[in-house]
């Protein structure tokens, strides 16, 4: 993707023409004190992360330290691994570490292609104004809380008075089931409301990416005799695969916490087996009291974990796709 | 398998027959909160109402504007869209900008400084300490200042301003333009795509939160629409927590004074929050025609 | 640098400026105590005091009328700014209020009783002296001054809330809702089973003679072949949830669970020695019960999980035979389509009506960051005096109510009228009978309404017969006879211990909870064997973080002297 550029007659790269205008060695003071503006144009910017990113970590010593309110975060006597070990001691903690891992997998891997497929399906329609529709309802469920998602599951699938349990009683079957409160329906009634209320708003940026293809392209394979789904394989598919994938890689920073409102609502006796995760162990248990070091010792360890899958899957996608993050 | 046996029309009409299938799909349970939203609210709790109204009633829609809260939280609510979106997006524009510059000592360093906060965060008290430390909470600029930039959004302007014909820009330089002249005269208006698109998250970004107006701010005039609808809708949660944890007459005067709102005036208050970001989407929609891509921060 | 850009520049600048001087003009508000000519008796100082009240927001009760605010700034001189916390989780919230140091000038906090999950927050701040102590306070007070009296607070109240033995005399935190009279109940109420009148005459049962879980099931067999249908036509569910939505309540099977009246879940055997439920057959004994009451659809599926919008439904449409927790004064139930039913005794047989000596509810403190503390115990103190309770009960005289010539207040009928008709509206005149809820944190307390204001409840000597359905319900109950029989208990439950035994580990009483938590994924387990797994890893697990010596320590303080709650 590197920009080229006429110069003088002479095909050049962007760094070839830098160096042309530039062709002393200069100090990094002057080659800084040059650049002047744009440190004033990154300065606010390295200010907020600096303040709001890098100060609060310096909380996540609490993880190796006893918690007082009249002592701090730095005061406060050194615990050493306490944290960690509770965490692992207790036998279900695995459970939970599992759980987590497998809802991450859900909404990570298994739902990746379904935004991308939308946005190609939303390509293909070449009405404007009926895509434009199409596209707003498909957007739509973004915008309500998943207290209304989840409320409005409840009322569906209720056992005897729900709609579908309805539907099932009338052609002759028993209506009593209790789908919220079955384990093994847990995951796919996950997954498949997540798709319901993220597919359209996700879809948006793989969209944009598409309809950013050179049409050329398009027209080059047709003439070559391509298909559609040819065209789709072979050309948009390759033209949006660097956002596929670092979009991808950029999400599995949290590969650790399955995202926390969704599944706290959808937890039920029935299902806790599969349904404690991570985070609704910590807001259930861990904050109780303000042990703060505790939860801060298990986000550390998402954090932690988060970087080491993030860094091997940035080294495999560079590798095999030749994209990466960076 | 190609379009020999399948005729491109006939792919077509299938594509759009899935598609509209799948909006039935996101449209039937939103009739429903239409429906209880303009149904009157006694007859309502009976409950059975499918997809349309069965006594109409728009009481539940004049109730909301009637609530001076709900007013205030709109208020505010726009206020941070606005404000934050227009600071934030021309905020992170420069900064991506910047960025983009080859030249410039210390740009791989200042682009590891940015994206490593992707990865961790010191949780939510130290969080919290920080932004008491500015004396932030509890005032406006909480909502606006801490969202002001966003790594994601940042990673997408500077992949679209990489991509921006480069020759322009040293024409520009040739004839003496100011740096700063050329991002504004010259990056900005070629980069129209990308900003709505960021102006588009962001904004929805600001309209949905109610995190930060629960936990963050504690003066009621400060609360935006997303917070007192969540605190609407949660109410419920309040209630159970005092069923399970208490007994006795006093549990239940506890009980007696939790209003709880009805559900009709719930779902009115679920549309009037939602609209403004629908009707805003159509205005953005036109500029993803050009296109964005995303790319790696090491370009 | 060009115009353009120092425009921008000097934008930018004027808005950092602007954000300064937002973020810092909202501390420090001065403080004037000396007292101006013409003031009040009841005047304290010239100053804001503001309240962070950590609690759902109808709770907090934010949202003051300017006339009442008024009021009080004119006999005080205090200007009232109440701020809150809408948090899910009110312990987070208050933990990290705690850890900023950034309380307001006073911090109101739900406390039923020491068992509650606040309670090590907050017993650790008082610890880390983050606030101010209390008593030398409250000597010079009219209504706080009580606290400090003999058997004035009851005994959870006292030992365990404010004046804990290792304070020797200080106290920090203050417990609210403290009835003026032991025993006094307050406005007679009956909770528990009700069932649907219509079917109680079909069958011809007497509903006061169900009080086994034995009796229970063969009513609601009893109940599902009699084929009784709701208004809509559909046939009924017999046993439904609560009127406020699904949650494990003991009133179905108060004979299946191992508690007193605490529902704590411990209780004595023959021998005199405590046991938790775990150590018990009983937790297995209830999850047949259950599973059986589910499989042969006499109770819905969604008894312990549906939602309050859900079970209302079911209730005013008649759709649950059993409603398993209501009271008589819900105004669903004006018609008297529900009555009481049972109720089903308790594990140890016994079946009378038991009352608190006194209760506590909600409580709330001082942070040390406070300037003049006493400002805030004063005002209190007026607010809870019978001036203050006038206004936070009844509003202003005049505006909402007179008064007779008992001294007693006669509601405006007008007031009744708005309140019926729109009470969002009538909630803005900004007192707690029409529902704003401001005075609750520090007026809320020394209770005696019959005594202070001639009636029970708000407007009742004006609306008089008109909560028949409420007066019939608690004759068909023999309320008055029950109540005349009662036995009052001062007593602490044993849970109020569990500080005193692991301080700010909480282990045990994490386990506690998950106990309950166990119990539930008990019932919906797929056998009987299944749920008995669940059931002993929670033993373990109890028994793993020092249930034992938790009960030898409680039965070491009863032997010292204690009175326990069961």
């Amino acid at each position: 993707m590197e920009n080229v550029v006429v110069h003088n007659g002479v095909l050049k790269t962007k760094e070839e023409l830098e160096k042309h205008y530039n062709p002393v060695k200069e100090t990094l003071w002057t080659k800084m004190n040059k650049h002047k503006i744009f440190y004033i144009m990154l300065f606010p910017c390295l200010a907020f992360f600096l303040i709001f990113s890098y100060w609060p970590m310096a909380g996540l010593i609490l993880a190796f330290k006893q918690y007082g309110f009249n002592t701090g975060i730095l005061g406060g006597d050194w615990v050493g691994f306490k944290y960690f070990e509770q965490f692992f001691n207790d036998p279900r903690s695995w459970l939970y570490v599992k759980n987590t891992i497998i809802i991450s997998i859900l909404k990570l891997f298994v739902y990746l292609p379904f935004p991308i497929l939308l946005a190609l399906m939303l390509n293909d329609v070449k009405n404007n104004k009926l895509r434009g529709a199409l596209q707003s309802i498909t957007y739509l469920p973004y915008f309500i809380s998943w207290v209304v998602v989840v409320g409005l599951m409840n009322r569906i699938l209720a056992p005897n008075t729900g709609m579908i349990n309805q539907a099932i009683e009338s052609f002759g079957g028993d209506g009593s089931k209790f789908f919220m409160m079955e384990e093994g329906l847990f995951l796919p009634l996950v997954f498949i409301s997540y798709l319901w209320k993220s597919i359209g708003w996700d879809s948006i940026i793989y969209f944009a990416a598409i309809v950013a293809i050179v049409p050329t392209l398009y027209e080059a394979a047709a003439i070559d005799g391509a298909g559609k789904l040819r065209q789709i394989w072979h050309v948009t598919l390759p033209g949006i695969s660097a956002t596929i994938i670092i979009l991808f890689i950029l999400s599995l920073g949290s590969i650790l916490s399955s995202g926390f409102d969704q599944v706290y609502l959808m937890q039920n006796p029935g299902n806790a087996n599969v349904s404690e995760t991570i985070d609704t162990y910590i807001v259930r248990t861990g904050l109780q009291g303000g042990q703060f070091g505790y939860a801060t010792a298990i986000g550390l360890m998402q954090g932690i974990a988060g970087l080491i899958i993030t860094i091997i899957v940035n080294k495999i996608t560079s590798k095999k796709f030749g994209t990466s993050l960076w | 398998m190609s379009n020999s046996m399948v005729g491109p029309k006939a792919l077509r009409f299938l594509n759009i027959l899935l598609i509209v299938l799948f909006c039935l799909a996101i449209i039937l349970p939103f009739l429903h909160v239409l429906a209880i939203s303009f149904n009157s609210g006694v007859d309502a709790q009976k409950g059975g109402i499918g997809f349309w109204p069965r006594e109409w009633s728009f009481e539940n829609y004049t109730e909301v504007f009637k609530q001076d809260n709900l007013l205030n939280g709109l208020f505010i609510s726009i206020f941070r869209t606005v404000v934050g979106t227009v600071i934030g997006v021309a905020l992170m524009s420069m900064a991506a900008y910047a960025m983009t510059i080859k030249t410039l000592p210390g740009r791989k360093q200042i682009t590891f400084f940015v994206f490593f906060t992707m990865l961790f965060s010191g949780g939510t008290v130290p969080y919290y300490l920080v932004l008491t430390e500015l004396n932030l909470t509890n005032t406006i600029w909480v909502f606006i200042i801490p969202s002001l930039y966003s790594v994601t959004n940042i990673l997408l302007l500077r992949t679209s301003f990489n991509q921006l014909p480069f020759s322009v820009i040293e024409a520009a330089r040739i004839d003496g333009c100011s740096e700063f002249k050329i991002f504004r005269s010259i990056v900005i208006p070629m980069s129209k795509p990308v900003l709505a698109t960021i102006s588009l998250f962001t904004a929805v970004g600001h309209w949905n939160d109610w995190y930060y107006g629960s936990f963050f701010v504690r003066d009621a005039s400060l609360k935006p629409l997303a917070t007192l609808l969540q605190e609407m809708l949660t109410r419920q949660a309040a209630l159970s927590d005092i069923l399970l944890r208490n007994s006795g007459s006093m549990a239940y005067s506890q009980l007696d004074k939790i209003t709880v709102t009805s559900e009709s005036l719930q779902m009115a208050t679920i549309i009037v929050v939602m609209i403004p970001m629908v009707l805003i989407y159509p205005f953005i929609q036109k500029y993803f025609v050009k296109g964005i891509t995303v790319g790696s921060i090491k370009e | 640098m060009n115009a353009s850009f120092k425009r921008f520049l000097t934008t930018v600048l004027l808005v950092l400026t602007a954000i300064v001087a937002v973020g810092c003009s909202n501390k420090n508000s001065e403080i004037i105590t000396e007292k101006p000519e013409g003031a009040p008796d009841t005047w304290i100082a010239d100053r804001t005091i503001t309240g962070l009240v950590f609690q759902s927001a109808n709770d907090a009760g934010i949202d003051m009328n300017e006339e009442v605010l008024a009021y009080i700034k004119e006999r005080t001189g205090i200007t009232l700014e109440l701020q809150t916390v809408t948090n899910d989780n009110s312990t987070e919230a208050l933990a990290a209020g705690l850890a900023a140091g950034d309380l307001a000038d006073f911090v109101a906090f739900y406390l039923n009783n020491s068992g509650r999950p606040e309670m090590s927050l907050l017993l650790k701040a008082a610890n880390e002296g983050m606030f101010h102590d209390l008593t030398p306070l409250m000597q010079n007070t009219k209504v706080y001054s009580k606290y400090l009296e003999e058997d004035y607070l009851p005994a959870d109240t006292r030992d365990n809330i404010m004046f804990r033995e290792e304070w020797n005399g200080a106290s920090y935190l203050v417990h609210m809702a403290i009835n003026r009279n032991g025993g006094d109940v307050g406005r007679p109420t009956v909770g528990g089973l009700y069932i649907k009148k219509d079917i109680v005459d079909a069958l011809g049962i007497d509903p006061n003679e169900v009080n086994t879980s034995e009796e229970l099931v063969e009513l609601a067999q009893q109940m599902k072949s009699g084929n009784f249908v709701d208004d809509n036509g559909r046939p009924i569910t017999v046993i439904g949830p609560t009127a406020w939505g699904g949650s494990d309540r003991d009133w179905l099977y108060n004979d299946l669970v191992w508690t007193g009246v605490s529902g704590e879940k411990f209780m004595k055997d023959e021998n005199g020695k405590i046991l938790h439920e775990a150590q018990t057959n009983y937790g297995i004994e209830r999850v047949k019960f259950v599973q059986q009451l589910i499989s042969q659809g006499l109770m819905t599926p969604e008894y312990y999980t549906m939602e309050e919008t859900r079970a209302k439904e079911g209730i005013v449409n008649g759709s649950f035979g059993i409603v398993s927790d209501m009271h008589n004064y819900m105004p669903e139930n004006n018609d008297m389509t529900y009555i009481p039913l049972g109720p089903i005794s308790r594990v140890d047989g016994t079946n009378d009506m038991v009352v608190s000596y006194k209760s506590g509810y909600a409580g709330w403190a001082i942070p040390s960051t406070t300037e003049y503390p006493e400002h805030i115990m004063q005002f209190a103190d007026w607010l809870a005096s019978e001036e203050g309770k006038m206004l936070y009960f009844y509003g202003l005289e005049g505006r909402d109510y007179d008064l007779d010539e008992h001294g007693n207040p006669v509601v405006k009928q007008e007031v009744l009228d708005l309140k019926e008709s729109n009470p969002e509206e009538a909630k803005k005149l900004g007192f707690r009978g029409v529902g704003a809820y401001w005075g609750e944190h520090l007026a809320y307390t020394d209770m005696d309404n019959l005594g202070d204001f001639g009636e029970r409840s708000y407007g009742e000597s004006v609306t008089g017969e008109k909560a028949s359905a409420a007066t019939e319900i608690l004759d068909l109950y023999q309320y008055e006879e029950k109540f005349a029989n009662a036995r009052i208990i001062d007593g602490m439950t044993v849970q109020s211990f569990l500080y005193e035994f692991e301080g700010n580990d909480g282990g045990l009483s994490t386990a506690l909870s998950r106990y309950n938590d166990d119990v539930l994924r008990a019932y919906y387990a797929k056998s009987i064997e299944e749920a008995q797994v669940i059931l002993d890893e929670s033993r373990k697990n109890l028994e793993k973080n020092r249930l034992q010596e938790f009960l030898d320590f409680v039965e070491q303080k009863e032997s010292d002297g204690a009175t326990i709650k069961f």
